[in-house]
């Protein structure tokens, strides 16, 4: 029974966790129509409970840059240099549209929900 | 917040690892943008310190893990977006190309010996027939060597000029 739940567990995170992957690119954009470092863009998710690593961020701004929704620049302060992210005008449409996107899916997903509960 | 002696040797030596694990114009880049994270944790972490020593260098970089993963990590994003055309696949080294002139060689040996042998005139005729025999055999093989040669030649040039 002790194994039983201790694989339950792991198997919910992993699926927890495959469910979360793509929330996260919505989530980091939803944050950077005002500019922000790796770091501190971390740290405001996680103040609003969506925890997500560096190894996880990182890989996804640097995507984000490469399909030129967002623009980045490094410069110094606090007498170091740091990499600030922003939206660009199609990162901010891209974002309107995910939002709608998302909003919609989560109104199908209820509903199908509601159906079989 | 300063770094010491050593806490910076031990960061050099990581974004070391990290950027020898990738190439091309990104590989700065990226190294650049990991210690500049480092920095900020080690900040939050450390926030008593104004000199960062070794042991608290190293409790960060644990955290983060190697840096062939980090290196990992940044890359497979890249190549995401998928290509419609996949690089080529590089051909296996075939064993045949040092093999194959190796082979003609000595073949060409053969022959030239075993022709030598049968123009001499005087000599046994049991032995002008083995010579003969196995000159056949060592033209025949001779042939297909040759053209096992031009073949890998040509495969080569032909992955060479696509």
């Amino acid at each position: 029974m002790c194994m039983m739940n201790e694989k339950h567990v792991k198997d919910f995170e992993k699926l927890k966790q495959e469910m979360r992957r793509g929330v996260i690119v919505l989530a980091a954009m939803s944050q950077l129509k005002q500019e922000r470092y790796g770091y501190s863009l971390i740290k405001i998710l996680k103040e609003k409970g969506f925890d997500v690593g560096q190894d996880t961020l990182y890989p996804l701004l640097r995507r984000l840059e490469q399909q030129e929704l967002l623009d980045s620049e490094w410069r110094v302060d606090d007498s170091r240099p740091r990499r600030y992210y922003t939206l660009n005008k199609a990162g901010v449409e891209m974002l309107q549209d995910l939002n709608a996107e998302w909003r919609d899916q989560v109104d199908i997903i209820r509903s199908i929900l509601d159906e079989t509960e | 917040m300063k770094l010491n002696k050593e806490a910076r040797e031990l960061l050099d030596r990581y974004l070391l690892g990290v950027k020898r694990e990738l190439t091309g114009k990104q590989r700065e880049d990226i190294a650049a943008e990991i210690e500049s994270y480092l920095l900020d944790l080690l900040e939050e972490r450390f926030p008593k310190s104004k000199e960062i020593v070794e042991s608290q260098m190293k409790e960060i970089l644990q955290e983060m893990g190697a840096p062939r993963k980090i290196a990992e990590m940044n890359t497979k994003t890249q190549k995401m977006t998928p290509a419609l055309i996949t690089p080529r696949e590089r051909p296996e080294k075939r064993a045949s190309i040092p093999i194959l002139p190796t082979a003609w060689m000595l073949k060409v040996y053969h022959v030239t010996t075993c022709t030598a042998i049968i123009s001499i005139n005087n000599i046994r005729l049991k032995l002008r027939k083995l010579c003969m025999l196995i000159l056949c055999c060592d033209i025949g093989l001779l042939l297909l060597i040759y053209v096992l040669l031009l073949c890998s030649v040509s495969d080569k040039a032909i992955n060479f000029l696509i």
